[in-house]
């Protein structure tokens, strides 16, 4: 499986490379370092909330919230911004909108877990929950006008090169942080025990549970860290636009899901990488942002990114049944 | 899941549509021939549905509202489902009926599901009016405070004010199936073939004006694929603003032009620092006052004429029932700030 | 070796009223290899749960063990004092590797919180060390053989400190040659102090290496034997309280008709190799041999599920193409396939939908839709026809028997007045008597002039109940036996030869 994997790995990044070397024979501008630099930016914010979906989708249940948790989230952290201003800083801002994300996560695992609710209709459930509320709540109001230091801090670059043209770019400190908890993220689903046992339940909760594995525990860590990085997406999310909008996420969890699936997580559970996740994010973005500087009609969009998905999903599918089918045979002859 | 995705969506568009009644064409309401004559000391009745009470779009509308109200002399007043619901909005408008208020002003959720209630409202006299609903059946007049071939085309002059009347734009939309963003964006290409030839749009129009980080980043994608690109028409009201923000971060306020439709105090400070060079809506405000000065004037008996004169909104033109008015307003940094929504 | 290592005294379980144990004493010493021999229903399965702390038995009972009485016994307590259950299914994860699934439950049960990969490599490899059997450690769980798999749960149990292993049915799906390594595995823990108890109902392999067998009947302990004391069918006698004849039965076949499946000289890609054969009316034709020699891929090709590459297939002397299931049903060759749970029947589904679900076309009234008469007939008639015990036809499948599952997927399949009837494995799983029962209809179908092809790697299953066997072997067909002519050791010897 781990090799199966890492060749699912190694088959997104092939499809990387093809679509790279086809849009830069069509526009050249694709291949360059400022382009990667914006692409990176672009990422970051799937990129923060696919950590989550894909722990989630390991431990074998799938979570349709994050994004309602995100625009709970993000909204707290816009009201807080708009009211006390000055008073705060970043650290402040990722840490509220951390807890709440980490509470409502945790509200959907008590539900899952103690009701034995399927996670996909707990989660619906509860999206419709925490975002009517909001919208009820905050009456649709779009929030902006956030404090200098807050705008400031969304244009930090670690360094900043120029292009031919003079247009400035580098390293934006959104991408620095979705990298961050990229590294976090392999680190703990690589080397805690924790992170093996989100594994192991996916693979088969009934083996875990006889196994004396704490499922309470594990649903809970679970969900509550898609909170978190919901509640981090939704702050890169006010990093980045600088307006906060009840409806600017909501409807985005396929797009998170399909990235994820298409780095090899399986809705199953038990299988996907953090690698994985990111080379899954990077082609998805990689697509739309090839499109445009191949000059195809916007119209065209949606239909490529569906059928790129449903090839290397259906590719990498076929050739798992093709593994097993020739294990069956070796063991046969 | 995909039914999920599917109740998401139809909610999220439900509230963007509600939101968007902001940046869509402004709509008039529409007054209703007075029907009993109330006792002279009572003031009017008129009352004001809105598509969904408490969004700042509608808060504004109330003001003038409120305004017509005070100058008036009217019993004016604003009401509306919580949610942008078609069923309730119904309901409110049967109440109201029920109650026998002198005129009804609507801004319809669902044009259709509204006829059986404008028939009642119309056996019992009641004038009722409409606002950005053109093909109302059942209304005495629909108003509304803008023409959309105009303001199509006053997007496109406003562009070629900021990029100059040669070289190569952009255009968002909200959608591809948003009417009116794709209705301005037809008049507008029609209309540069003949009054800007040199004017070249460079792609089919992007579908990313109702999300910023969308619109900022194929704003970003456009500079790279388009070298040459002097400017961008953005429909709904977050692509203008994505975009300025993606030209302040690569440095090209001053060779890339952004206009569009923005709400004015979100739009302020990019206006202000030039990575959005103007914008243009209409006032919320002017469509709470209008439906009240229209309702009242038809309940004092009067006919509504073309040509006729609005006090403080101008000429208004008759077509039809359509009562419209041509009152498109530019946003800049001067004003932005002040317009109060 | 004075005290067992656990002693049951009394111990009895009632759940609602149904009383699954009565009374009962049992005893497993150190080291011992224990067998607990009984049918489906008998209480074995009480007996695992209250050994490892999962139910708590009735008020009254005492447990013991090492000398020391238990109160309040837990799951974690059981572990804690070395007692492990590998459970049929083995309760392993298939997605992560071999190393892990050994030391992980380890490392959790010990609130470690990294993972260090070497030192669970090297709990691992300890572990196989103890046993003397090598895996490859990065393999996943799920892409290795279920014999190996049986190896990384024992590995998993030794490294959380085994006092007393129990194996739930541990050689239910495990070639001869498995089982024998697996033997040899549990007679080397036993040189080292752990007792293993082996729960099951078939117990031939495992007789040979027991030092004790109790036996249990209807929750009461019927005794406790020498391994040497028994044989299959003194074990069957107590275990059934009755003696089963095995019978044989040689079908009527007329060998002169013309034969109404043929197949010449068929093959598919590494699956099965010139295969030619040919199954006459009335006639059982016993298709046996080793897990994986191609007995299944070949009648999944005469069903329709694949195609044969090469050679024919004849029905009633007509060359056929049998593109699909539903081409196969046509031409009258049913299949009753040998994972009865997944493949044969919808689980949760009553009786009556599944009894007649082949045979919807013809239980319609001339507006196409259903004849309640038609169908309430067709369903009582299957249901005493083959005696499937139930409370109700609409009782969902997944609550019956497994041998009244078996009873309900041959039901479905004789409705539709099949000239060709493939049993896949038809006595899986199922308890001595069930078994003998399904025989008989077997017998039956035979008799009405149904041809059989009969798959099974139980020799005397297809000895007792066939005229001829074939067996078969790496893909290929390498004898052919008359069973009057020949004894079921023949049979077995041309089969382990093979190996």
């Amino acid at each position: 499986m781990k090799t199966l994997l890492r060749r699912h790995e190694a088959y997104v990044l092939l499809i990387i490379i093809v679509v790279s070397i086809i849009i830069t024979a069509v526009n050249p501008s694709f291949f360059s370092l400022e382009n990667l630099f914006d692409l990176l930016k672009s990422m970051s914010l799937m990129g923060v909330f696919a950590i989550g979906m894909l722990f989630v989708l390991i431990s074998g249940g799938i979570d349709l919230s994050f994004t309602a948790i995100a625009t709970v989230s993000g909204y707290a952290v816009a009201l807080a911004l708009l009211r006390y201003g000055d008073s705060l800083n970043i650290f402040v801002i990722f840490l509220l909108a951390g807890a709440i994300g980490i509470l409502l996560g945790a509200f959907n695992a008590a539900i899952i877990y103690f009701f034995r609710i399927p996670s996909i209709i707990t989660t619906i459930a509860t999206s419709n929950v925490f975002y009517g509320i909001l919208t009820v709540l905050s009456e649709g109001k779009w929030l902006y006008g956030f404090p200098t230091w807050f705008g400031d801090f969304a244009n930090i670059r670690l360094f900043t090169l120029y292009s031919p043209a003079g247009n400035p770019y580098g390293l934006s400190i959104v991408t620095v942080i979705w990298l961050a908890l990229v590294l976090l993220a392999w680190f703990i689903l690589r080397y805690t025990v924790l992170g093996r046992s989100i594994y192991a339940m996916g693979g088969s909760p009934s083996s875990a549970e006889r196994a004396g594995f704490n499922l309470l525990r594990l649903n809970l860590f679970v969900y509550a860290f898609i909170g978190l990085m919901a509640g981090f997406g939704s702050v890169i999310q006010a990093l980045l636009v600088q307006t906060v909008a009840p409806n600017s996420l909501v409807g985005k969890e396929m797009d998170v899901i399909a990235a994820v699936v298409l780095g090899g997580a399986s809705l199953a559970g038990g299988t996907g990488s953090i690698m994985g996740t990111v080379l899954g994010v990077a082609l998805i973005t990689l697509l739309g942002n090839g499109l445009t500087l191949m000059h195809v009609p916007s119209q065209w969009y949606d239909v490529v990114i569906g059928l790129v998905i449903l090839v290397s999903v259906g590719v990498s599918a076929y050739r798992m049944r093709k593994n097993i089918q020739r294990r069956v045979i070796t063991e046969t002859a | 899941m995909k039914r999920k995705q599917v109740l998401v969506r139809i909610f999220s568009l439900l509230v963007m549509l509600s939101m968007l009644a902001a940046c869509t064409p402004a709509a008039a309401p529409t007054a209703a021939p007075a029907a009993e004559q109330p006792a002279a000391a009572e003031p009017f009745e008129i009352a004001v549905v809105v598509k969904i009470t408490g969004i700042p779009w509608f808060n504004v509308v109330e003001t003038g509202v409120d305004r017509a109200a005070k100058e008036l002399g009217v019993n004016a007043y604003q009401t509306g489902p919580a949610q942008a619901d078609p069923a309730q909005q119904v309901k409110i408008v049967e109440d109201l009926i029920a109650k026998g208020v002198d005129a009804i002003a609507v801004v319809p959720n669902d044009a259709k599901a509204l006829e059986p209630a404008f028939q009642k409202a119309k056996e019992k006299g009641i004038i009722v009016i409409t606002h950005e609903s053109p093909d109302q059946v059942g209304t005495d007049y629909d108003f509304e405070l803008i023409d959309n071939v105009k303001f199509g085309q006053h997007a496109w002059d406003q562009l070629v004010k900021h990029m100059g009347d040669t070289g190569e734009y952009a255009i968002f939309v909200g959608g591809l199936t948003v009417p009116l963003h794709n209705f301005w964006a037809d008049t507008g290409i029609e209309y540069a073939k003949t009054k800007y030839p040199n004017l070249k749009l460079v792609t089919e129009r992007i579908p990313c004006g109702e999300d910023q980080e969308l619109a900022r980043q194929k704003t970003l994608e456009l500079i790279k694929a388009y070298p040459d690109l002097k400017g961008i028409v953005g429909f709904g009201s977050l692509g203008p603003i994505g975009a300025a923000q993606a030209l302040k971060e690569k440095g090209l306020t001053d060779k890339i032009a952004v206009v569009g439709t923005v709400i004015p105090s979100q739009a302020a400070p990019y206006l202000k620092e030039g990575s959005m060079k103007e914008g243009l809506l209409w006032n919320p405000a002017d469509a709470g006052y209008g439906m009240v000065w229209l309702a009242k004037y038809l309940l004092e008996g009067n006919k509504i004429t073309d040509g006729m004169e609005i006090p403080g909104m101008g000429k208004a033109t008759l077509d039809g029932t359509l009562v419209k008015l041509d009152l498109i307003m530019d946003i800049n940094a001067e004003n932005a700030e002040s317009l109060g929504f | 070796m004075a005290e067992p290592f656990i002693r049951l005294r009394n111990v009895s379980k009632h759940y609602a009223g149904v009383t699954a144990l009565n009374n009962v004493d049992f005893t497993i010493d150190q080291g011992e290899i224990h067998c607990l021999a009984g049918e489906n229903g008998s209480g074995k399965s009480t007996m695992i749960k209250i050994i490892s702390g999962i139910v708590p038995p009735d008020p009254g009972s005492t447990i013991e063990i090492e000398g020391q009485p238990v109160h309040h016994h837990h799951a974690i307590d059981a572990i804690d004092k070395g007692i492990q259950v590998i459970y049929q299914d083995l309760s392993l994860f298939p997605n992560l590797t071999v190393a892990e699934n050994i030391a992980l439950g380890q490392m959790v049960a010990g609130h470690v919180r990294l993972v260090d990969w070497k030192e669970l490599r090297r709990v691992a490899e300890a572990a196989m060390a103890r046993i003397n059997v090598r895996l490859p450690l990065d393999s996943a769980v799920g892409e290795i053989s279920i014999a190996d798999q049986q190896l990384v749960a024992i590995c998993r149990a030794l490294t959380r400190g085994v006092k007393l292993l129990i194996m739930d049915e541990p050689t239910a799906s495990l070639t001869k040659k498995e089982v024998d390594s697996l033997l040899a595995v549990v007679q080397d823990m036993k040189s080292k102090g752990i007792a293993t108890m082996f729960v099951s109902h078939k117990l031939d392999e495992v007789l040979a290496v027991a030092d004790r067998v109790s036996v249990i009947r209807d929750g009461q302990m019927v005794g406790v034997y020498n391994g040497s004391e028994l044989n299959d069918e003194t074990l069957t006698m107590l275990m059934t309280g009755r003696k089963v004849e095995y019978s044989r039965f040689v079908p009527q076949a007329d060998m002169t008709a013309g034969p109404v499946l043929e197949c010449r000289n068929i093959s598919r890609q590494s699956e099965y190799e010139d295969i030619s054969f040919c199954l006459r009316p009335g006639e059982i034709l016993g298709l046996t041999g080793l897990l994986g020699s191609g007995r299944t891929e070949l009648a999944l090709s005469l069903f329709g599920v694949s195609q044969p590459d090469r050679g024919e297939i004849r029905v009633e002397g007509q060359p056929v193409k049998i593109n699909s299931v539903q081409d196969a049903a046509r031409l009258g060759i049913g299949y009753v396939p040998e994972n009865r749970l997944t493949q044969g029947l919808i689980n949760v589904q009553p009786v009556s939908s599944n009894l007649i679900v082949t045979t919807l076309q013809k239980l319609v009234n001339r507006f196409r839709l259903f004849d309640q008469a038609k169908v309430k007939s067709a369903i009582s008639r299957w249901v005493s026809e083959l005696a499937i015990k139930i409370p109700s036809t609409e009782s969902p499948v997944q609550t019956l028997s497994g041998g009244n599952q078996q009873r309900v997927v041959l039901a479905k399949w004789i409705a539709t007045d099949p000239k060709v009837l493939i049993l896949d494995g038809p006595t899986i799983g199922i308890d001595v008597a069930a078994k003998h029962s399904i025989h008989e209809i077997i017998r039956d179908l035979a008799n009405k002039g149904i041809a059989i092809l009969l798959i099974s790697e139980e020799v005397p299953e297809v000895y007792n109940n066939c005229n001829r066997v074939l067996v078969m072997h790496k893909g290929r067909i390498v004898q052919e036996f008359n069973t009057g002519a020949c004894t079921p050791e023949d049979i077995q010897l041309c089969i382990s030869s093979r190996n």
